[in-house]
């Protein structure tokens, strides 16, 4: 053993294959042996911190704030937690990511998969009960009169009627006359 | 039979921490609160030695159980609880340390006096060394200064083994790194201490 490798020794314990050849190295080796005795010296000094002493009550405050700093989070006992803590594995976060993009992924296998071919006629498209474009209403022409909770029913002038300015479907635009 | 053996009750049985484990799960207080019993000083022990401050080691140690229990279903026992909490307590106090930066002032628990009947304090006292010459709050001090000055790992390390104790093989699963990083680690930072306590250093 060179004395490069006695550093990586230090508090090597009795039990370790190496120890024998370490304490054999140390017998042999005068500057080993001191810069171990040093090693020895610094690990006792340092260790006397073991005498500082938390303050009396450490216990008490701990728990007062512990239940105090629970009782203040929501309570989390989702069926998805229970469930997932009813599994005989952890699961860490990254795992849940992989496992909701591979959910998603076949969520969007199983929709194209049952999407008809675009050129296969689809329904309908019903008309836009109402929309508001700027200050134009556009509405079909047989609609109920537009009513707001709390706003007078709204007077459209006939007068008023223009063709429909934007294009889709049936409807007119139609300027509003507010009654106030 | 012997009377009073009869009326004595019996010893109160210590719970096993699978059991206690699978209560808290459960939300159930008084077993959170023996979980809290046990570990709570180690933990603030090691924080307070991290952080050379009382009141930010308080703070951090009521933070690491919190967080434990909020966490505790995806504790699935690989490793013992408490190398699991203790892997809580490093990672959240080496973060604090990174948010907080250097403090020069200190924040110190007391010294038991029965530190004046340790071996190596009365062989350093016996010595012609400054230990004899220096209060005890000195030494303190002067010990915690140094421990300050090493980087974020290395404290950790001379933390978790020369101050509280814990053998190399643990330490590594804590810090999930190898027994020779870990007795490398512990080579360097008593080192640089040497450096930082040589008036004290015999
Ligand atoms: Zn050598």
């Amino acid at each position: 053993m060179k004395c490069s490798d006695i550093s990586k020794m230090y508090g090597l314990p009795e039990t370790d294959p190496h120890h024998a050849e370490v304490q054999a190295h140390l017998r042999g080796c005068f500057i080993c042996r001191a810069r171990w005795d040093d090693q020895d010296a610094l690990r006792r000094l340092i260790a006397l911190k073991r005498y500082e002493q938390p303050a009396p009550g450490l216990e008490a405050r701990c728990l007062a704030a512990i239940h105090l700093r629970l009782a203040a989070q929501p309570e989390n006992t989702g069926w998805w937690r229970t469930t997932l803590s009813a599994w005989p594995v952890a699961f860490q976060p990254a795992q849940l990511v992989w496992a909701a993009a591979a959910a998603v992924l076949l969520l969007l296998g199983g929709v194209y998969v049952l999407t008809p071919p675009s050129g296969s006629p689809g329904p309908a498209r019903p008309a836009p009960a109402l929309a508001l474009e700027g200050h134009i209403l556009i509405q079909p022409p047989d609609a109920p009169p537009l009513t707001l909770p709390g706003v007078p029913p709204m007077v459209v002038a006939a007068s008023n009627r223009e063709p429909a300015r934007m294009d889709y479907g049936p409807g007119a635009a139609v300027p509003v006359n507010y009654p106030y | 039979m012997n009377e009073q053996n009869e009326t004595t009750p019996p010893p109160a049985e210590v719970p096993d921490e699978g059991e206690l484990l699978q209560r808290a799960r459960r939300r159930d207080r008084a077993a959170g609160d023996e979980l809290v019993r046990r570990y709570h000083g180690r933990i603030y022990n090691l924080l307070y030695h991290m952080t050379a401050s009382r009141e930010d080691a308080e703070d951090l140690t009521q933070d690491v159980f919190v967080k434990a229990f909020a966490a505790l279903h995806r504790f699935r026992g690989g490793s013992s609880f408490y190398t699991w909490l203790y892997r809580i307590a490093i990672n959240h106090g080496i973060n604090f340390l990174k948010k907080r930066g250097r403090r020069e002032t200190l924040s110190l628990d007391n010294l038991d006096q029965a530190i004046e009947r340790d071996p190596f304090y009365v062989e350093l006292r016996a010595r012609e060394s400054p230990v004899r010459e220096a209060s005890l709050a000195e030494l303190q001090n002067k010990l915690n200064v140094a421990l300050q000055q090493l980087s974020d790992k290395h404290r950790t390390v001379v933390v978790l083994h020369d101050i509280q104790g814990l053998p190399h093989p643990e330490i590594a699963s804590m810090l999930k790194t190898s027994e020779g990083t870990v007795r490398s680690r512990l080579f360097y930072a008593r080192r640089q201490l040497q450096q930082a306590l040589k008036e004290f250093a015999p």
